[in-house]
């Protein structure tokens, strides 16, 4: 990541996710997803031992990681980063190999019907017009967080200073940029 | 897509029924390290200047490299999901990605193959008999590129003084081609089965293996079954000590990889596809039976160099399943 560059990032506040799937919703109809294919899931965890239980609730989809190996491996360069370091599929240039799917810890592509392999763009036809994703603008409870964290002021930036955080499985070695607040 | 995740391993994770690649890509796998095996062993061989010892072993191979490994990216087009864009492989060279290489690999594999057989049919034809009068009746067949002049008539010449360096061509790229098999699997860290280095020797041995089985059948001579007999018992030995660093490989590694190695040792049908076909009846067995042979106990069949193939083939599938069985993301609903 190179100091004074674009570096978009999502930050996920667990403790007040409900649940309500809107951020599906939302995704489904903003990027045309035909169910039963999905670019972002819910997962629902409950964590520790009886009677102490308690549940994690987590919006999960792409990690747009900083050293994505989906694009490295992709063989036309379909799989790319563009404006932001946001991992993008190119459909024109996709021949459907599946390298990338093989290649993401987080199982977040899929085979479009259309042949072509799919996965979260945090909607950049969105956000390359200062747009927020469209998960993140339909958010009731305001959990999810969106924007540059090369940007001090940014408020994901200000979230990640003063907030517990955590990366799902960093030592993948892929620097993701899913960061679930604790 | 809602998951319900509670702390187990065998919780639904995102996108995991789907199988990323089906039945293929082993294929394809085997017929790449088929090739692979035909084309060193046929460069080597004829290198070593036993023509006349091993005829199927140099020619045959030679011949049957380009057409095998046409069937095999075949079947690697069947698996594309997106067939319409397969031509963007060719106008594009990424650096880190295996599979643009494996590609660019395959389209080199097809000029110096078709030389190295243009080289080895000169040479045939010079010497005359059978196979001449055969070629030269092909040959005729062919006038009507006639037009295309003197060039047809100037390549086979320059094949066959060159033919040395396309005998050393072939080893090169069947070493690349075989290797570029196991690499294509290997590169991918999100599935730790697959994330060793070992694949890479171990499907080029298992590649050479199949080859000098495929001779074993094809050959006529008796003394040339028993020398690829002799050689096939060497690869069998040395895939199986491959094997056993691959196991040593993960077992002795981090976590991700000790999971891996769960399709293999526990109660699912992966357990008795490699153990008891792949290495039983596909190395153990025919490593027995062609000691046995060699004490002169049994006679020689074809027993043998089926079981080596079938074991080749089935290597492939146990890797391409099994491995797909363990994800990087289960760490992340521990």
């Amino acid at each position: 990541m190179k100091q004074g560059e674009k570096r978009y990032a999502m930050v996920i506040d667990t403790t007040l996710c409900v649940g309500c799937k809107d951020c599906l919703m939302a995704c489904q109809t903003e990027n045309n997803v035909p169910l039963p294919f999905f670019r972002e899931w819910l997962v629902f965890l409950t964590k520790g031992e009886f009677p102490n239980l308690h549940r994690v609730i987590r919006s999960e989809r792409c990690h747009h990681c900083d050293r994505a190996p989906c694009v490295g491996v992709c063989p036309t360069g379909a799989s790319h980063f563009d404006e932001g370091g946001i991992v993008v599929v190119d459909p024109k240039k996709c021949t459907g190999c599946k390298a990338c799917i093989a290649a993401c810890p987080y199982n977040a592509r899929f085979v479009h019907p259309e042949g072509y392999v799919d996965k979260c763009s945090f909607c950049i036809h969105r956000t390359s017009v200062g747009l927020k994703p469209a998960c993140v603008d339909v958010c009731p409870t305001h959990c999810l967080h969106f924007g540059d964290i090369n940007d001090p002021s940014s408020e994901v930036s200000k979230l990640l200073k003063s907030r517990r955080w955590e990366n799902l499985i960093p030592e993948a070695g892929t620097k993701p940029q899913l960061y679930f607040l604790y | 897509m809602e998951i319900e995740v509670e702390n187990t391993f065998h919780a639904p994770l995102p996108h995991a029924g789907e199988l990323i690649w089906g039945w293929e890509i082993p294929v394809y796998l085997f017929l790449g390290g088929l090739v692979a095996g035909m084309m060193i062993l046929s460069g080597a061989y004829f290198l070593s200047k036993k023509r006349n010892e091993l005829p199927f072993t140099i020619v045959g191979g030679a011949i049957l490299s380009p057409i095998v490994l046409s069937i095999g990216m075949f079947m690697l087009f069947l698996d594309l999901s997106y067939k319409v864009h397969v031509w963007r492989f060719y106008t594009a060279f990424e650096f880190t990605s295996p599979m643009s290489w494996g590609s660019w690999i395959l389209m080199l594999i097809y000029p110096v193959s078709i030389l190295f057989i243009t080289a080895l049919l000169f040479e045939e034809v010079k010497k005359g008999g059978g196979v001449a009068e055969y070629l030269t009746k092909i040959g005729k067949k062919l006038e009507f590129l006639r037009p295309l002049g003197d060039l047809l008539d100037e390549i086979p010449p320059w094949a066959a003084k060159n033919v040395n360096i396309f005998a050393w061509m072939s080893i090169g790229l069947g070493i690349a081609l075989g290797a570029y098999t196991g690499i294509l699997l290997s590169s991918y860290a999100a599935r730790p089965l697959w994330n060793s280095q070992a694949l890479a020797p171990l499907f080029l041995i298992s590649g050479l293996s199949s080859a000098a089985a495929l001779s074993v059948i094809l050959e006529k001579k008796d003394k040339a079954k028993h020398e690829m007999a002799r050689i096939d018992r060497v690869f069998i030995g040395v895939e199986l000590f491959i094997i056993f660093l691959l196991f040593a490989n993960l077992a002795y590694s981090v976590r991700a990889h000790q999971w891996a190695l769960g399709p293999f040792v526990g109660s699912n049908i992966y357990t008795p596809l490699f153990w008891v076909l792949v290495v039983g009846m596909g190395l153990i067995t025919p490593l027995f039976l062609e000691f046995l042979e060699v004490r002169k106990v049994i006679k020689p069949t074809i027993v043998v160099p089926i079981l080596v193939i079938l074991g080749g083939i089935l290597l492939r599938f146990a890797f391409v399943y099994a491995g797909q069985a363990v994800c990087w993301c289960y760490f992340i609903y521990r």
